[in-house]
This record gives structure tokens, sequence and C-alpha cells, in this order.
């Protein structure tokens, strides 16, 4: 007994100094920072596909000529696209994919004005019998209240109607100019496609909304007479008219 | 009564030539008592796994303006067992208390504790490395910083309080804008015994191994200025603090 007491205390004459060393203090602490990286969705935009160049209007009736009677005359852009993708891939719009993005709840809508530039009027020409081009100024084709530059929204997907809004089938008359520098006097009449009213806060690609119709301008061209006349007689004639502008606006 | 007395001197006489002869001889041979014994190990307190970066994540999910739910699981282990280092490492030896160790009377339980360091919230950088104060976002009551107890092993034995879970099948959420207590001891016996091959048996094991996650929502409504690209986003730190209190 006495043996073990004798142990007993030579152990803890030893074991004193490692404890003091394993629970010195409060003992022990870590850091650890925390983080993550995130990627951000792309955000959303509306897009449209471009414009052609020209828009050619021929006589609605295949085949028809002027022959001093009123004729009407037409042309239409097939094809183009309104769409939603993420900014960074825009053409993923109007290619009927689209791409992955969100409006961060600034839900943005769109809508597509038609402005008429610089001209409201038609200039007439002809090629002559020598190939020279002659300006006829005797003819006047101008776009006004009584002949406006018609379009309307045919044919397209129903999301058009359903989900942009478009006036599909309502034809919209283009009476006016707008302002611009060289013509800042101008005004008039502003046609408008229509707004989206149907966006949601996300879409995942290629679910996007998106709307591919086909664009159909008219007029007339007045007949002959009353202070109009022609000179170039059996030739073909030109009229060259104002600029339209497809105007793609989000707020 | 003479009789003796002279007897007694007489002895007294006799023996002290005796005594004196004894100083002559050759010293008597003396035997030094000793003991070989082997201690046993201390027991120490130690803290294991704790990761020096916890990487939150939304498990492949992009901010799209709404809540975006980060997370990462992570498990803590507190041991105690046979160990020289005092660097907060928890050697394997631990987890299996394949080694003798005491406490040698002078027992200590354990308690750790998380907490955050001042930062209340995450800073956001974008890809381009400029902070947007716009995409970072401070903790609330409504969007904590949490700590949630996954599972633990061995922390319901009779020498844990299992502070964040009672049982193990609870799964507790802590805020951590308050200090949290994660794991607390109670009574620890002196001696652990070693080398028992059923560590099953619940008296053996003076261990916890708590797993537990860490979570937080990024808000809705943050706008990113460059959507479609990578965010960073930087947080506070999480203290994972170990005290060893007499028991």
């Amino acid at each position: 007994m006495n043996a073990k007491r004798a142990i007993g205390s030579a152990i803890v004459g030893l074991a004193a100094p490692l404890l003091a060393l394993s629970f010195a203090g409060t003992g022990v602490a870590t850091a650890a920072s925390i983080s993550s990286t995130i990627a951000a969705v792309d955000s959303c935009s509306w897009q449209i596909s471009s414009v052609p160049v020209s828009l050619p209007m021929t006589p609605t009736i295949a085949g028809s000529k002027f022959d001093g009677n009123k004729l009407d005359v037409s042309g239409s852009i097939s094809g183009l696209t309104i769409g939603l993708a993420g900014t960074a891939t825009p053409e993923t719009a109007i290619q009927g994919l689209s791409s992955e993005c969100s409006f961060y709840n600034a839900i943005k809508n769109a809508k597509i004005d038609l402005e008429l530039f610089e001209t409201d009027t038609f200039q007439a020409s002809y090629v002559d019998a020598d190939g020279v081009t002659q300006s006829d100024n005797g003819y006047l084709m101008k776009i006004s209240d009584s002949n406006p530059l018609n379009f309307i929204i045919t044919g397209g997907s129903e999301s058009c109607e359903a989900q942009l809004g478009m006036f599909r089938g309502s034809p919209v008359g283009l009476t006016g100019l707008v302002p611009t520098p060289s013509n800042p006097a101008a005004t008039g009449m502003v046609g408008t496609v229509g707004w989206t009213d149907w966006v949601a806060g996300r879409y995942v690609a290629g679910e996007a909304p998106r709307c591919t119709a086909t664009y159909t301008f008219s007029m007339y061209m007045p007949e002959v007479g009353s202070g109009a006349s022609l000179e170039g007689y059996g030739f073909s004639y030109t009229f060259t008219g104002p600029q339209v502008s497809f105007v793609l606006s989000q707020n | 009564m003479k009789a003796t007395k002279t007897l007694g001197a007489g002895f007294i006489a006799l023996a002290t030539p005796l005594l004196v002869l004894a100083a002559a001889m050759p010293a008597a041979q003396a035997t030094d008592v000793t003991a070989s014994i082997n201690l046993t190990s201390t027991c120490q307190w130690k803290i294991a796994n704790t990761a020096s970066a916890i990487v939150l994540s939304s498990n492949g999910k992009k901010y799209q303006g709404d809540d975006l739910a980060l997370s990462q699981d992570t498990t803590l282990t507190v041991g105690a067992g046979l160990g020289s280092s005092t660097d907060g490492s928890i050697p394997s030896s631990y987890l299996g208390s394949t080694t003798d160790c005491s406490f040698f009377n002078n027992i200590k339980g354990v308690e750790v504790t998380a907490s955050l360091s001042n930062q209340a919230g995450f800073t956001a950088t974008n890809n381009v490395g400029d902070v947007e104060g716009g995409m970072g976002f401070t903790f609330s009551a409504a969007n904590p910083l949490n700590l949630e107890v996954l599972s633990d092993t061995f922390c319901n034995s009779p020498y844990f309080d299992d502070v964040a879970a009672s049982t193990n099948q609870e799964v507790p959420v802590v805020a951590l804008g308050d200090y949290s207590v994660v794991v607390k001891s109670k009574s620890i016996p002196n001696f652990v015994e070693a080398g028992v091959a059923d560590y099953t048996a619940a008296k053996y094991k003076i261990q916890c191994l708590q797993q537990f996650q860490i979570n937080v929502n990024i808000p809705s409504g943050l706008i990113p200025v460059k959507p479609g690209t990578a965010y960073e986003f930087s947080g506070p730190v999480i203290l994972i603090a170990m005290t060893t209190p007499d028991q």
C-alpha cells in the first residue's frame, strides 16, 4: 500500500509538466474563411433581327402595269424577328435559340416603332432609251393621310400575339415624318408594332419569347391627272421613297 | 532488587565491548528499493478537421435575381486520447482510442464553440476585380448565416452534452450571429481505457464527431453590373475555439 502511494506520487510529479503543456491557456482555435464563387445569369435583352436595307414595293396584283389609274403597290419583309436573349449572345434571340437570361426583377418590355425619315415623297425616275436615268418631278407620289404607308403584320407564331402583344392582323398607317437633323420641323405619326406584356423574370436557353412575322407595307400610286403627269410613258419607273426605321425600345 | 540492578549493569558492561567489536567488522549489505513503471499517456483534448477555408457551393446553380442557397458541409472532430502534439491536430489514434490515457486527477472537460468575425455579410467582387456594393449583402434575422448540425457520432455518449443536437436525429439550426456552443463535455473519467475492440460501447467513446453545414442565401433582388459572369463572395471568418475547463 505504501509502495502504491510512492508510485502515485512519482507519476503526478512527472505528469504535471505535460498537463501544463496540453491544457495551458484556453486551448486552441482555428479560423476558416467563408467564401463562394457564383455565376450570375446573363441579363435579358430584347433583340430584333436585321432589317433589310431596302423594301421594294411592286404592284400588289402581280403583272399589273401603271396605266394612269390608281395602282396598289406593296412589299413585304418576311422573317423579321423580335426575340429575347442574354446580352452576351444576342444573336441567339434571332436564331430561335435564345440564351439563358434574367431580368433581375427589373422586367423590361419591348416595343417596335416604325418611323419615317427624311421625306414623305417618292422621287420618280426612269431610264430613257439612251440608258440615262431621268428624274420625273411631274408625278407626285406622297405619303399622306389619304394615302398612308400602311403596314400589317401577318403570319408568325402564336407568341407574336399571345406573348408579345403584336398588332397582328390590324393594319397601321404611317402618315408622317419623324424629325431628323436634316428635317427638324417634321412631325408625324409613328407606327407602333406593340408592347410586350407577358414577360417573366428568367428564361432558360431556348425558351424565351420570340416572334417571327411578315411585315407587309402598302400604299397606292395616285392616278394621273389633276396636275400629275408622267414623262416616261413606256419606260420602267422607280420610285424612291422615305426610309422606314424599326426602332426597338425597352423599358 | 539490587541483584537485578547489578545484573543489569553487568549486561551493559558486557555489551559495550560487543558493540565495539561489531564496529570493527565489515559493513552490512544495503539494497536500494526501486520500481520501474510505464506511465499512461496524458489525455489531451484535440479538435480536428477544421478547414482553413470553407467554400460555400450553390450546387451549380446560377444567381438569377432570386434567392440562391449556398451551403457547405464540414466535419468537426473532438476527441481525447494520446498525443504529444499541442498544435491542435488530432492523431488518428484518437479516433479509435487505441492507447490508454489518463487525466491524472487533473480532469479537463472540453467545450468547442463557433463564432463569427465582425464581418456581418458578404462582399461581392466581379470578374474585373471591382467590388459591387449592389451584389453584396448583410446577414439578417430573415437571412442569417447558419450553422446546421447534420449528424453527430458519439456525441450523445455519457461524456458529452450534445448542445447543438439533443439527440442524433434532430437537425437544429443555429444562427452564427451569436456565439454558439458546438460541443460540450460533461463528466469525464480520469482514465480512458484503450485497446478495446468493441468501440460501439458508448463508455469508451471519449470523442465527438459532428458534421455540420454552413449555409446562407444570396438574397433576391440583387442586380449585377456584370451579368453573365462569375462573382466571388467573401464572407466572415468562422472561428472554432476549444477550451478545456477544469472538472
